[in-house]
């Protein structure tokens, strides 16, 4: 291959200094800003090296944790296998719930909408979307924590047969359940949009012709839109479950914080890593920061872990499109 | 064609939005009306307003500052490399922000990996103080930012900036007459978003520059700490976030949305 | 000898092989059909494409050549362009487009924008000046356009469909001015053009694109 274009050869070209300080400038900010990035991760890495030799395998298995007592006697123990499934149990009932709602609104949204609700209903979306998480919090302590108490008391009633809805005691305050509830309230518009662009692009002829067989506009979209949506809703779900995975102060303030294996979701015990972090630190020995600082690495894997797979199934999806 | 709705979707759709409206509708009925005022002139209220707003202010002004060269790097070269670059500036987004406070806690705490330095070398502790606060919303709003202004760079028209190299225009001089008033809309929204996420920011602050009033303590810390103490006041400092937050983005929602329609 | 350009052009897959050389005070006009490779030639003259193989060079100093890397970038060439989708920049006024490539020169605005002013007299825009492109006429863009590149005498002058939109009475007018403006500072005009009255009013030598 002889012929080359404006990108690939090399090209020599003299510039004067103002340009070459402002190309040099422009390059060395973005590298730091995320070189930083890398190396705040191997930092944490770094740091909650020395829990993991200690712990291994452990501190994701066991679900105990104890800072141990200031005169040794008590030695430390560190284990977040509590809080990682419950994590992934309140994650879970949140994208469970989320997922037809959103999945309703985006197709209302792209398919039925007309324009002067289609635009406010999108501005309120994204509003919600930047509602501080602490109010969501707030709210599930004063309101939705008494509410929903009165659901999982029904629920617990008709299904006690099957084993996760049994519960230990007959309180039903502050559960998984409930903090799986209020996950699924903040992770709706970011799964309502991910799902909106996926119906969007679904093949309008495609569309019209199912529409134009005598068929109606919900039989379209059940037989066009919806299958052709499938994967990329999927990564949607991810996105929200990668979301309600690392969600901190809403779980915190509507879950109490044990360190028991719970999955029974309305029984009123649980908690997260991240809730973890935030509410431990504080009062943390070094040692037990050191053992927080695992715990967020571990967060940090499982987050990347769900979010990166969730990116692929999305690109995918976009780009058999 | 002629609107025919499924019943179905139509109700789940209505639902959905009561079901997002109510949190907001539910502290706005419990809210304590008569006392608000003096609640909201307490202290402890206007304390962490004030740092609030001084932090979230600088915060985005930083992230836009650091966010205008690296979405105009990102959006402007290719490359696997970059796309790797793209991939990492984006992590933030999706880390849980308690894990970013924790790790910048690893990193510039005083026993940190490079805090530790920073502390014997020159005695600066950055943990705990209100420059903490602003590292750690920082942190959480770069990537809003980066992603708003990256897609508006590259959708710019890469032929204006053509015609402008052959009237002479150095690159230097594309980037400020023509790339950045024609993606200025979307900074505008990136500052907002990145704004709005540094206001509510909690979980990394509170790792990183602790809770202590007026000195770190942002509205969205005090609404903790005193959500079990005295929640009529929580109530009224979450509303107050709301109203700043609701206030700011829908004033420039509307700037930025006639922008896109131009 | 002026601008000389010999070689393979192209975008992407397409490329031809040109041969041209444009003489100072000529007007070349390129004609041919639609995806001859008209615009490319432009493109490539103006330094936003670059050689697939081959030379440009103008005067005698080479702007693109392939074998020896030597690029010279767009903002050094100084080539007026008239481009066929205009690019006018929609955030600026029609006074501070055609004052666009002096500020660049290092002229200060209000010497800018005095020159400015003149060329749009000349184009018989000074009335519009303050107004952005949105907010005229089709035709009226493409004299802003073409006023924006005269402005700055270039030593090159590339047009690409200059008139295309002009209304008939105005076109005559521009056809009589141009030859006359670039005759004046000795300038090498390279125009595609599908109207045959531009080419035959305009041209000093004609190539066809097969």
């Amino acid at each position: 291959m002889e012929s080359t274009d404006l990108k690939q050869r090399e090209i020599v070209i003299r510039r004067g200094l103002a340009d070459r300080i402002f190309r040099r400038a422009m390059a060395t900010g973005a590298i730091l800003s995320l070189s930083l990035l890398a190396l705040i991760a191997s930092f944490l890495l770094f740091r909650g090296f020395e829990v993991f030799r200690d712990f291994g395998f452990s501190f994701i298995t066991s679900a105990k944790w104890d800072s141990g007592s200031a005169d040794g006697v008590t030695p430390a123990s560190f284990g977040i296998a509590a809080m990682l499934v419950g994590s992934v149990v309140t994650a879970i009932i949140a994208i469970t719930v989320a997922l037809p709602f959103a999945i309703c609104v985006a197709l209302f949204l792209e398919y039925y909408a007309p324009s002067f609700i289609r635009k406010p209903l999108t501005a309120v979306l994204d509003l919600v979307a930047a509602i501080p998480s602490v109010i969501y919090g707030i709210w599930g302590y004063t309101i939705l924590n008494n509410l929903a108490a009165g659901w999982a008391k029904s629920l617990n009633s008709w299904f006690d047969w099957i084993w996760f809805f049994k519960v230990p005691a007959p309180i039903f305050t502050r559960s998984p359940f409930i903090a799986g509830l209020l996950l699924a309230l903040m992770i709706l518009p970011i799964t309502t949009s991910v799902a909106r662009e996926v119906y969007s692009q679904a093949p309008r002829d495609q569309i019209d012709a199912a529409y134009g067989l005598g068929g109606t506009k919900w039989g379209a979209i059940r037989s066009v839109v919806m299958p052709f949506g499938r994967s990329g809703l999927v990564g949607g779900a991810m996105l929200g479950l990668g979301r309600a995975l690392g969600e901190t102060v809403a779980v915190y303030l509507v879950l109490n914080l044990v360190f028991k294996i719970n999955l029974q979701i309305l029984a009123s015990a649980g908690g997260n890593v991240a809730s973890l972090i935030a509410t431990r630190f504080s009062e943390a020995t070094p040692y037990e920061l050191k053992g927080l600082m695992a715990a967020g690495l571990v967060l940090f894997l499982v987050t990347l872990a769900v979010n990166a797979t969730a990116t692929l199934i999305v690109n995918r999806a976009r780009n058999t499109a | 064609m002629k609107q025919r709705f499924s019943p179905v979707v139509l109700a789940m759709a209505a639902i959905a939005v009561a079901f997002i409206a109510l949190p907001i509708l539910a502290i706005l009925v419990r809210a304590p009306w008569s006392d608000a005022w003096d609640i909201v002139a307490q202290k402890t209220t206007r304390d962490a307003l004030l740092v609030s707003l001084q932090t979230s202010v600088i915060a985005a002004c930083i992230a836009s500052i650091i966010g205008i060269p690296l979405s105009w790097v990102l959006a402007r070269s290719s490359g696997r490399g970059i796309s790797v670059l793209r991939t990492i500036s984006i992590v933030p987004i999706v880390l849980p922000p308690v894990v970013g406070g924790i790790a910048l806690l690893a990193a510039f705490g005083r026993r940190g990996v490079v805090g530790q330095y920073l502390y014997d070398w020159w005695g600066v502790s950055l943990p705990f103080t209100r420059t903490a606060v602003v590292m750690a919303q920082v942190f959480v709003a770069l990537p809003f930012f980066v992603l708003a202004v990256e897609a508006a760079f590259r959708q710019n028209d890469r032929h204006l900036e053509e015609a402008a190299e052959t009237l002479g225009a150095s690159p230097l001089r594309v980037f400020l007459t023509v790339a950045l008033p024609l993606a200025r809309p979307a900074i505008i929204a990136g500052f907002a978003l990145s704004w709005a996420r540094s206001l509510g920011e909690f979980g990394a602050s509170i790792t990183f520059a602790g809770s202590f009033p007026s000195k770190t303590q942002t509205l969205p810390m005090a609404v903790y700490e005193l959500v079990s103490v005295d929640y009529q006041l929580s109530l009224v400092l979450s509303l107050l976030m709301v109203a700043i937050s609701v206030a700011v983005l829908v004033g420039l929602r509307d700037r930025w949305m006639s922008g896109d329609e131009q | 000898m002026s601008l000389v350009l010999q070689g393979q052009v192209g975008r992407g897959e397409f490329s031809r092989e040109v041969d041209v050389t444009v003489q100072h005070g000529e007007i070349l006009a390129i004609v041919g059909a639609n995806g001859s490779g008209k615009s490319t030639v432009l493109q490539t003259i103006a330094g936003i494409a670059a050689l697939k193989s081959g030379r440009l060079s103008f005067d005698n100093v080479v702007w693109d050549e392939p074998i020896t890397k030597i690029f010279t970038p767009a903002q050094d060439r100084h080539c007026g362009v008239v481009f066929q989708d205009l690019r006018l920049f929609p955030h600026l006024s029609l006074i501070a487009n055609v004052a666009y490539g002096l500020r660049a020169t290092g002229l200060s605005k209000q010497e800018a924008h005095a020159r400015a002013a003149e060329e749009l007299t000349l184009v018989g825009l000074d009335e519009l000046a303050d107004r952005k492109p949105g907010q005229v006429s089709g035709g009226e863009r493409q004299r802003v356009a073409l006023a924006r590149a005269l402005v700055l005498r270039p030593p090159v002058l590339l047009l690409d469909e200059p008139f295309a939109s002009v209304d008939v009475s105005s076109r005559q007018g521009l056809r009589d001015l141009l030859p006359s403006l670039v005759q004046g500072y000795q300038g090498s005009v390279v125009l595609v053009s599908h109207d045959p009255e531009d080419v035959q009013a305009l041209a000093t030598n004609i190539l066809a694109f097969g």
